[in-house]
């Protein structure tokens, strides 16, 4: 028993209280935003749990958000200028979201990353946007009534829309580097839109009308080469992409058919992306699959036709296809194996890679890309036909 | 000291050495020119028995009976079961004291003693400490031999036997070990018998002086034997192969050895369906670890984790603890230790001030304390989640230890954060291993594992599955028929 008290005494006495800190010594960050003035950078923190002072309860768990920002020749000393500002020390152990503004990802994002990439006190897996038309600092300012502070909208925005939209692909910070860093491969980052009034949706007020004035919407995807934005890719692009790599298992597309149209809906989209040498010439097959149900029908379709299903059917793989080589176009234009085509060549073939390594970017037009797509049609639909023509 | 053999120095004696007690009753009746005396305390005896019985037969006595001495001539007279002879004036002393009438008669140095015990228990009562739902409901009491009859009518096997041992100079109280005798090895019995043997102290006044003379061995706040009050538990304890001591006047016996998951057992265990005694045990275990940890946990991940705790709970603790002037092991500390005051509070109280601690403890401490911001409300939560799941163990020591513990676990914490929590989880566990009873590792049956006896520790089985006692407890293994099931399907 002695050396147990002895051993505790020792314990208690030789390490102290050495990360000692009361929650309620923090800010809490849960946002930060990135955008450049000039040659300053100015970073922004969204701090989060500042208690609604305006609440009648003193105990209330509600909380009111407060954006602070500061300014200095690198991220960090624009950080520290924040320090002089917030009242407490941030706490970056739980920030989920990051947006870094369309002018600095221009100039490129390597300091960003490599701030975050060495700064010990944050978590590496908060999200990465980038603001598209407006400054990434008001985009943290926007308040939403559905979610208690801006930064937890978007992040929820971003799980959610990835899920379903097929546009969005999440991407997270870890992602981001591995993507960054490895040879062969660039990156894509989704935008973040501001509609509506800026000056009205940084209020309270945004929280109380019905119809805010202002939210965001996330938006397409941002191409990088390296580490700087070098083009914006648009609906069909981004949905392209995000095909080719994988990234979505739900989507929708909508076939004109007859003057009318046939819009369907897949659950379970998969693709499958396989490199080939073939006399030392690079060769790419993308396999696309799944399952799809029409979910909405309009005009003359005979459903119960199967050669209609099928024509459909061939339609559908058709436009996917045809959104694939938009994307493949894209990258072709900009020079940017977004794909990570050069990654899996690596993989399979190192030498042959490590040849052609250094021109590999200029190079993706030379490679010969084989695009397939079956997408099946599941259960057909519930009711045969349009009701339009059940009514007839 | 011998006796005398005349009835005034006896009585003359007697005086003497209880400081003329005013409650000594003594009579000499003269029967057939030879007088007989008799000396009894009416604080123990009981009058009428002493009038209607011994009174009567002395005085009816026939002389022409054929007995050639007085002396055998009385003692084969009298109307009672329990007649003795005694010959010194110890026995004697012992035998009014316990509510024995002593007859004495001149130039005799022999004196007979009968019993003529007044009652002074209360009856056979329902259980008061450990309540359950269905189940015997008697509970033992105060009188020594009324506790064995409620083990005895239950098991009716000549080997079930009683060993005596009187402890205590001044109490000369009877010890009973009581066990069944090829259930439970010798050895552990000879070796209970030899430390109560030992015991020499002037009064044993409860079970709880046994218990701690017998647990001297090891120090440690978790109790070693079991504490009941229920006949039937102790009667199941017994079959599984443990001993029973039972001391005079006292309503509870002690069972051991005892092993730490016998605490998450209750005696309603046995009667009710075993998947749900299986989760009602599982779910004691969960409260054991809840009520030792929860405060402790809460502020190491308060004040030194905080990246543990997930984005949205941390924003609304922080907001919660705003404000607070105090940290939060001082916070919690302080709510705890309220709850300890209440809780002291509440047992020794007499019923009538009940109602109105629950209004200062409920109300003004909880409600007012977050309202005037001293503390915040997740530390109400953690302290009443913590206290609640704590009294879900029917042992008042287990409850005792959990708390001791936990202050460590505390105190653990608040300096060390996750890793001084660790480190005392870590002697916890060591210490609760270095334990042992008869022989018996405190933690058995998880370690040492053995894997037959699990089906009895936090989980039970059904009865038709749980065929055999207790390996650590016993060799004689079998309980249930090998071919019950075949026999009945």
């Amino acid at each position: 028993m002695k050396k147990v008290i002895l051993s505790l005494i020792l314990l208690f006495c030789l390490t102290g209280c050495w990360n000692y800190k009361e929650l309620n010594d923090y800010s809490i960050v849960s946002g930060v935003a990135i955008d450049k003035k000039g040659n300053e950078y100015e970073t922004s923190v969204l701090i989060s749990n500042s208690p609604k002072t305006n609440s009648s309860e003193s105990n209330s768990s509600q909380s009111q958000v407060v954006v602070y920002s500061g300014k200095g020749n690198s991220i960090f000393s624009a950080l520290k200028q924040i320090g002089l500002i917030s009242p407490k020390e941030l706490y970056f152990g739980s920030f989920s979201i990051l947006v870094i503004s369309e002018n600095v990802a221009k100039e490129g994002i390597d300091s960003a990353i490599d701030f975050f990439v060495r700064y010990p006190n944050a978590r590496k897996n908060f999200y990465v946007v980038l603001s598209k038309g407006t400054s990434a600092k008001d985009t943290l300012k926007i308040m939403t009534p559905l979610s208690s502070f801006p930064s937890q909208k978007i992040t929820d925005n971003v799980e959610s829309t990835t899920e379903l939209q097929g546009i969005i692909s999440s991407i997270n910070f870890n992602d981001l580097l591995s993507t960054i860093l490895s040879d062969g491969s660039e990156a894509t980052i989704n935008c973040i839109e501001i509609e509506g009034d800026e000056e009205k949706g940084s209020s309270q007020e945004n929280l109380e009308s019905s119809e805010p004035e202002a939210y965001t919407k996330l938006g397409n995807l941002g191409i990088f080469k390296n580490y700087t934005l070098v083009d914006w890719a648009n609906r069909d692009e981004s949905l392209g992409i995000n095909m080719i790599n994988g990234k979505i298992s739900e989507m929708f597309l909508d076939i004109e058919y007859n003057e009318g149209y046939v819009v369907i809906d897949s659950t379970s989209f998969s693709s499958e992306v396989n490199v080939k040498l073939k006399d030392n010439k690079p060769f790419v097959s993308i396999d696309l699959s799944g399952e799809a149900r029409i979910i909405e029908v309009k005009g003359d379709i005979d459903l119960k036709d199967s050669k209609v299903i099928e024509e459909l059917q061939k339609k559908a793989n058709k436009k996917i296809k045809k959104r694939v080589n938009q994307a493949i176009e894209l990258a072709i234009k900009n020079k940017t194996d977004i794909f990570g085509f050069g990654q899996k060549f690596y993989q399979e073939y190192p030498k042959y890679f490590k040849s052609v390594k250094d021109e590999w970017n200029n190079n993706l037009d030379k490679i010969e890309i084989n695009v397939k797509s079956d997408l099946m049609f599941k259960n057909k639909v519930s009711s045969k036909n349009s009701l339009e023509e059940i009514n007839d | 000291m011998k006796l005398d053999n005349s009835i005034e120095k006896i009585f003359e004696e007697l005086n003497k050495m209880n400081g003329n007690s005013s409650d000594i009753v003594t009579r000499i009746i003269e029967k057939s020119n030879r007088k007989i005396g008799y000396i009894y305390l009416e604080s123990v005896s009981s009058d009428d028995k002493i009038s209607n019985f011994l009174n009567k037969a002395i005085v009816n006595m026939n002389k022409k009976k054929p007995f050639d001495s007085f002396y055998d001539l009385i003692q084969n007279s009298i109307f009672n079961s329990k007649v003795k002879s005694i010959e010194t004036y110890e026995d004697m002393y012992y035998h009014l004291a316990s509510g024995f009438t002593v007859i004495v008669i001149d130039k005799c140095d022999k004196a007979i003693v009968v019993e003529t015990r007044q009652k002074l228990d209360r009856g056979v009562t329902e259980s008061t400490s450990e309540t359950i739902t269905r189940g015997p409901k008697d509970s033992f009491t105060e009188n020594h031999n009324m506790n064995l009859g409620l083990i005895r009518k239950r098991i009716k096997d000549p080997n079930l036997w009683y060993e005596e041992v009187k402890v205590g100079r001044r109490t000369k109280s009877k010890v009973t070990v009581a066990y069944i005798k090829d259930i439970v090895p010798n050895y552990k019995v000879r070796k209970i018998l030899d430390e109560l043997n030992k015991i020499d102290i002037d009064a044993v006044i409860d079970t709880g002086y046994i218990r701690e003379l017998l647990e001297k061995e090891q120090k440690s706040v978790f109790p070693k034997v079991i504490s009941t009050e229920r006949p039937d538990f102790a009667c199941t304890s017994l079959l599984n192969g443990k001993i029973v001591i039972l001391v005079e006047n006292s309503p509870f016996v002690i069972i051991l050895p005892a092993v730490l998951t016998d605490f998450f057992h209750s005696p309603e265990d046995n009667y009710q369906k075993p998947l749900n005694v299986s989760f009602s045990r599982i779910l004691r275990g969960i409260c054991f670890f809840l009520a030792l940890l929860t405060p402790a946990i809460y502020i190491a991940l308060m004040t030194f984790n905080q990246e543990i705790i997930p984005d949205q709970l941390l924003i609304s603790l922080a907001i919660q603890r705003d404000g607070v002037p105090f940290p939060s092991a001082i916070e919690v500390l302080l709510f705890v230790l309220t709850f300890e005051v209440l809780r002291e509070a509440d047992i020794h109280s007499p019923s009538f001030s009940g109602s109105a601690m629950n209004v200062v403890g409920a109300l003004i401490l909880g409600d007012a304390a977050v309202a005037a911001g001293i503390v915040s409300p997740i530390v109400i939560i953690i302290v009443a989640a913590t206290s609640i799941s704590e009294l879900v163990f029917y042992d008042v020591d287990v409850i005792d230890a959990i708390r001791e513990w936990r202050l460590l676990f505390i105190i653990a914490a608040t300096f060390m954060g996750l890793i001084g929590f660790v480190a005392i989880f870590i002697i916890f566990i060591a210490k609760l291993t270095s334990l042992e009873c008869l022989g018996t590792p405190y933690l058995t049956p998880f370690s040492p594992l053995n894997i037959r006896s699990l089906k009895d520790s936090i989980i039970r089985v059904s009865r038709k599955k749980l065929k055999e006692r207790p390996e650590y407890l016993t060799k004689n293994l079998k309980r249930l028929d090998d071919n019950y099931e075949e026999s009945n399907s």
